[in-house]
């Protein structure tokens, strides 16, 4: 069993790709993957289109019950962003928020964010946040971690390049911080993490299209772990973290 | 509205080298030492499964200003040592001045093929006048200068540029692609010098280096992976699960270098 924490799908004209549901559930038969986490892709969605893109992960969701969606808001529309937030989990079911704050335009431990991370709070939903530079580095993920304890918080990227540095201080002080490995190519470092840290915070994710589901599967094998942390991270650890059957 | 790559189609022409007997060129690698593990003879043999045969192997601890001198006789040995299969490069310390000059000229006599510059461990921005001395000599001796870059404030691939507008006939390298936010800097280097590369080593999205052949053609993007930093493994998957035409995948792992070795 595999669950997929992280892909995108949508129209990314940044990075100038595509990714669609139908693709997606071609892949996940093909590699075994019960579940992946949808959201939508980078860009305006995450700016100010979040209403329209949080509907299109719900109806997507919805149809395919393999796919489990996480909405966008963004903090700065304040009161327009908690209504999106309370359509998106009680409406639409999602199962958590994704935040971009190199994206979206704030440092994810400004007080700004506090409203947000509150409602997630009394709701039990799942904060998942991009990790790597500022705004947006582990340790400030870790201020905010600090702020909610009872609230988990997924680094997505485990720190992405450089920030790999800041991911076990992190995790290391905060329970409630958790990190996908996707596009973190330190396998060394994980591997460090990992052993002091155990395997139960750690998730699998493929980040499609930004990475690869081979690439990903492949630093799985390289990792070398014994099948009981393997399986934490391919998909136990995700499976108690959304709660599923 | 610009055009976008569908992922999910492309990625299923997973090229197998090894199969097609294709050569490949591995531009970015350190002689690092945390094991026994890590040694040369390790890191060729890994790489050799992968179907590479060639390696720029560059310093580590030399980097951060430790064992300078030992770190690049290291190097030098290696390349003599496995004949064909290295090319070595060096680094010194740019804080040391007239000194450094010197150690570059002499390591250059003894074989050195590229100068490696990593300003974020050297302490100093990339287009400091205190790399320039080293930039000179490396134009005029005809050797490859490489420089991290990715992580500001002092790898900036607009600071390289910089440099390269200055030292017109010297070939400049920028590892990482500019790593996670300065990718954009990176392929804008690339645009506006002759003289520019980049190499994939760590680059982790692989949208990053299909945009950069877009850009730029495949004939100034090269392969490298980091190793035994990064894993040389996952770094290669990613060139061959990018999707791009087997021409281009051939330009970044083999002919671009090889096109540079010749020239030099």
């Amino acid at each position: 069993m595999i669950i997929d924490f992280h892909v995108e799908i949508g129209n990314n004209d940044y990075y100038e790709i595509s990714f669609n549901a139908d693709a997606l559930l071609k892949i996940m038969d093909e590699y075994n993957i019960s579940y992946s986490i949808i959201t939508p892709a980078y860009g305006t969605p995450y700016i100010y289109d979040f209403d329209k893109a949080n509907k299109e992960i719900y109806l997507m969701s919805n149809k395919h019950r393999k796919l489990l969606g996480f909405a966008t808001v963004n903090p700065w529309f304040l009161d327009k962003s908690l209504n999106e937030l309370r359509k998106a989990l009680k409406d639409y079911k999602l199962l958590g928020v994704k935040l971009i704050p190199y994206l979206q335009g704030f440092s994810i431990n400004h007080k700004m964010v506090y409203p947000i991370v509150e409602y997630l709070s009394k709701h039990r939903a799942i904060l998942y946040v991009l990790s790597g530079y500022h705004p947006q580095s582990p340790l400030e993920i870790a201020d905010l971690a600090d702020v909610f304890p009872e609230v988990n918080i997924v680094m997505g990227f485990a720190g992405f390049t450089d920030f790999w540095m800041e991911v076990l201080p992190a995790m290391r002080r905060h329970e409630n911080i958790y990190a996908d490995i996707s596009c973190q190519s330190n396998i060394r470092a994980i591997k460090e993490a990992i052993k002091e840290l155990g395997s139960e915070r750690f998730l699998f994710a493929s980040s499609m299209p930004y990475s690869d589901i081979e690439v990903e599967l492949e630093k799985i094998k390289i990792l070398g772990l014994d099948d009981y942390d393997k399986e934490n991270i391919l998909w136990r650890n995700a499976k108690g973290l959304l709660k599923l059957p | 509205m610009t055009k976008r790559i569908f992922y999910g189609e492309t990625q299923r022409a997973y090229l197998n080298f090894h199969r097609v007997g294709k050569m490949i060129i591995d531009a970015h690698t350190h002689y690092m030492h945390f094991s026994k593990q890590d040694s040369v003879s390790s890191l060729l043999d890994i790489e050799s499964k992968l179907g590479v045969s060639v390696i720029f192997l560059m310093p580590f601890r030399a980097l951060f200003r430790k064992e300078v001198i030992l770190d690049n006789i290291r190097i030098l040995n290696a390349a003599k040592k496995y004949p064909g299969k290295i090319i070595p490069f060096v680094t010194v310390d740019p804080w040391d001045g007239e000194e450094a000059v010197r150690q570059l000229k002499e390591l250059i006599a003894l074989g050195a093929k590229g100068l490696k510059l990593h300003p974020l461990t050297q302490g100093l921005p990339a287009h400091s006048e205190i790399y320039h001395p080293l930039v000179e000599v490396a134009e005029k001796e005809n050797i490859i200068v490489q420089f991290h870059t990715g992580t500001p404030v002092y790898s900036q691939p607009l600071q390289v540029l910089e440099l390269a507008q200055t030292y017109t006939k010297a070939i400049f390298i920028l590892a990482h692609l500019g790593l996670g936010i300065l990718w954009y800097d990176a392929i804008r280097a690339v645009k506006r010098a002759d003289n520019v590369y980049v190499d994939t080593a760590g680059q982790r999205f692989i949208p990053v280096i299909r945009l950069a052949v877009k850009e730029l053609g495949s004939e100034r993007v090269i392969y490298g992976s980091d190793a035994p930093f990064l894993s040389p493994e996952i770094e290669l998957k990613k060139i061959l699960r990018s999707g791009l035409p087997r021409e281009d995948i051939d330009n970044i792992l083999y002919n671009n270098v090889a096109r540079l070795l010749n020239l030099k």
